[in-house]
């Protein structure tokens, strides 16, 4: 009897996904007053704790003041045969321990703020030490309820809007400094104290295996707390991450991950002798080098390919993960706002842009992360919509799922689905944009992701991305992404930049890329690992070439 | 801390509560074990909660942490047979005739049992990926993992949830597929 086929699994996995019976609602609500109280409970102990301080270090300082008071009257009351000049002396001296770190210095905090502000329960507000990126510890959630501040929720929004603005976001937060060291330093230090600690824990968690797992600065995410390993096949590792240890804001470490999918496919006595070498590697990745604009809160002009490549060790080809596609193509903008407020605007705009019937009667999910906030709609078992907003209700992205696609019902073709995707985008590209560059192209179910990179006078701009889903059984936009209300970025002028081939030359003679193991994700087979020498990265972001000045960045 | 932290649990609670629970259920399979895991999550997550810093959204913070909870559970209860007499006890009937409902309830617990043989990191792969329907760009981001490995490793799981609906129980599934 045959195997039910990958289609038919992932249909059943659907069906099931209706089967979830629903929980206790008793045991809901006695879970929500548990948890109510243990968090008036934490909250006692907080101030209790607050207040032990407060006293004792009130406490020493009353006693240290009466002890140099003493001291001063016991000088004061001295035989007057000692000078006026003597007693300053002496009453300098008397009063030097109170000046000594340590007493009034933290953890002695008294339990009000600088501006002496109160807060709501009459208590005035502690105020909380500063992160080197200027965050206070006690973030509010990014719940509307939990009345998050202008300023908290514009520090977030600028992390999370979008993954568009991922890269700048992360270069925003390094840049700040707070102690006098300057961006770089801090980074440095941090991120490389996240390697030590993340190490420890995995000696301490896995003790000699941890032996077999190597820190991988490509897939670590340090600014978030990610820590990533791989695994060492005699000398080699993974390309992928085999285990993450992820570490909180707080320096505790949240949890470790282990990967397992590689382990069958390594074993001693499989490692591979690279036919090419390192410098010959650096050559071949050089040529996927490309001049483009990195949007930033200064936007630069860099080398850097536009995706991620790596080198076959054994056959010295160079390949690219997923499609690419170097054409350009005009478009004409028609500038079109995507907007919506509310969950009636966010639903009107998916019915009438793009023919999203939501069920009558389905109620949206409303979820608020920092200054964005999403609707999502579930219905009839396996339909929904998921949409995204920022505060001021431009849309940063929405997707759409619908049941399984009935048997026999015909897809439209690749390049049609992409005439589409072209088509649509442009009716909301803002203006300015006149030429786009199809970056990837990636099936996802009977979805086709299309992700388009916005070209400005020939260089294409990194980070100011659109995505488009089509759905190919339907023929239907399914799905869009990208900084649809963001005002476009001033450019730099393109003049004075070096040549590819002189940045070509610096990569190749600047950078070392190091062997790894890759998982075939070619096609539907499963082959094991490949040896290869990826394009080098850090913190999932690429090497780059600085197009001005021709140095290496390390992102 | 803040003043309003009582509030805010609550809010959490409410909001994604149903997320996380149909998560865990899809993990766990059982009901029981579910509610109880879905209040773990939410317990640790009032213990952090003062130390929450806003890097990542909160469904992606909580989600994070009910797999880590699913994991450690995994662990602390693999030795035990997960499969038993009372799994079917609390599945929804489906609609339609008796034949078709019973089917419909046979292919479902395949579905649930194969799952359950899954490795936890490529089960919470088939319940993002397959049941939750996120797309590989979202479920990277979620298991923060390449897309590349979403790919790859949703594949893999397919192919042992394959293994294991067709190879025992003789390939049911696809007398049941429309």
């Amino acid at each position: 009897m045959s195997l039910p086929d990958e289609e038919q699994i992932e249909k059943s996995l659907r069906r099931y996904r209706a089967t979830v019976p629903a929980p206790r609602e008793e045991w809901v609500r006695y879970g929500e007053e548990m948890l109510a109280r243990q968090a008036r409970k934490m909250k006692r102990t907080e101030r209790i704790t607050r207040v032990m301080t407060y006293s004792l270090g009130t406490s020493a300082a009353i006693l240290i003041g009466v002890w140099m008071q003493g001291a001063v009257t016991e000088k004061a009351n001295l035989p007057s045969t000692a000078d006026h000049g003597q007693r300053e002396e002496s009453a300098y001296a008397a009063s030097a321990p109170v000046q000594v770190p340590g007493i009034f210095r933290s953890p002695v905090v008294p339990p009000y703020s600088t501006n002496g502000e109160l807060s709501s329960d009459g208590e005035k507000s502690l105020v909380l030490p500063q992160t080197a990126n200027g965050q206070g510890t006690g973030h509010k959630l990014g719940i509307e309820e939990a009345g998050e501040t202008e300023e908290a929720g514009e520090a977030r929004a600028q992390r999370e809007r979008t993954v568009h603005s991922e890269e700048q976001s992360a270069e925003r937060s390094a840049a700040v400094t707070g102690d006098g060291l300057s961006a770089a330093d801090q980074k440095s230090v941090s991120t490389s104290g996240l390697q030590r600690q993340a190490e420890r824990y995995l000696q301490e968690k896995l003790g000699q295996e941890s032996r077999q797992y190597r820190f991988n600065p490509a897939r670590s995410r340090l600014a978030e707390g990610i820590v990533a390993f791989s695994r060492v096949v005699e000398g080699i590792p993974a390309e992928e991450s085999s285990l993450v240890v992820k570490i909180d804001k707080g320096s505790e470490v949240v949890g470790m991950e282990i990967y397992p999918s590689e382990q069958h496919s390594f074993s001693s006595g499989s490692a591979q002798k690279p036919m090419i070498d390192q410098a010959e590697a650096a050559q071949k990745l050089a040529t996927t080098l490309r001049l483009v604009y990195a949007k930033g809160e200064k936007p630069v002009l860099r080398y850097q390919p536009l995706q991620i490549s790596y080198v076959d060790a054994l056959s010295g080809k160079v390949a690219a993960h997923g499609s690419q596609a170097a054409e350009t193509i005009r478009v004409q903008p028609e500038a079109k706002p995507l907007r919506a407020l509310d969950v009636d605007a966010a639903s009107g705009l998916l019915r009438d842009e793009f023919g999203v019937k939501i069920k009558n009667g389905s109620k949206p999910v409303r979820m608020i992360n920092g200054s964005t906030f999403e609707y999502l709609w579930e219905w009839d078992g396996g339909k929904s919509a998921r949409i995204r907003m920022d505060k001021k209700g431009n849309v940063l992205s929405f997707t759409t799922r619908n049941a399984a696609a009935k048997a026999g019902n015909q897809e439209i073709g690749v390049e049609e689905a992409r005439r589409i995707a072209i088509e649509r985008l442009a009716r909301y590209l803002p203006a300015g944009v006149e030429e786009i560059e199809m970056i990837s192209q990636v099936q996802d179910g009977q979805q086709t992701l299309y992700r388009f990179s916005w070209v400005h006078q020939g260089i294409p701009v990194i980070n100011h991305s659109f995505d488009v889903y089509v759905d190919r059984t339907s023929g239907t936009i399914a799905g869009m992404a990208g900084p649809f209300g963001e005002a476009l970025p001033q450019l730099p002028n393109a003049k004075d930049v070096i040549s590819l081939e002189e940045a070509m030359k610096v990569f190749a003679e600047k950078v070392k890329p190091e062997l790894a193991y890759r998982t075939n994700d070619q096609g539907k087979t499963d082959t094991g690992m490949q040896l290869v020498y990826p394009y080098p990265m850090r913190n999932e972001k690429p090497l780059a070439i600085d197009a001005k000045t021709g140095t290496l960045i390390q992102p | 801390m803040t003043d309003d932290l009582e509030q805010r649990i609550r809010t959490i609670y409410k909001t994604y509560y149903e997320d996380v629970y149909t998560f865990l259920y899809y993990f766990t399979g059982r009901r029981e074990d579910a509610e109880d895991m879905t209040q773990e999550v939410f317990t640790r997550l009032l213990k952090a909660l003062p130390r929450y810093d806003g890097r990542v959204s909160m469904r992606t913070w909580l989600f994070s942490i009910a797999r880590h909870a699913a994991i450690d559970q995994y662990r602390k209860q693999k030795w035990l047979r997960l499969f038993s007499a009372t799994l079917l006890d609390d599945m929804r009937s489906q609609d339609g005739l008796p034949e078709e409902s019973l089917a419909a309830k046979e292919e479902m617990r395949m579905v649930k049992e194969a799952l359950q043989k899954l490795k936890p990191h490529y089960r919470v792969i088939v319940i993002v990926r397959g049941i939750k329907e996120y797309s590989i760009k979202e479920t990277a981001e979620l298991l923060h993992i390449s897309e590349a490995k979403v790919r790859v490793d949703y594949h893999r799981a397919l192919k042992m949830l394959q293994k294991y609906m067709g190879g025992e129980e003789g390939g049911v599934i696809s007398e049941f597929a429309r």
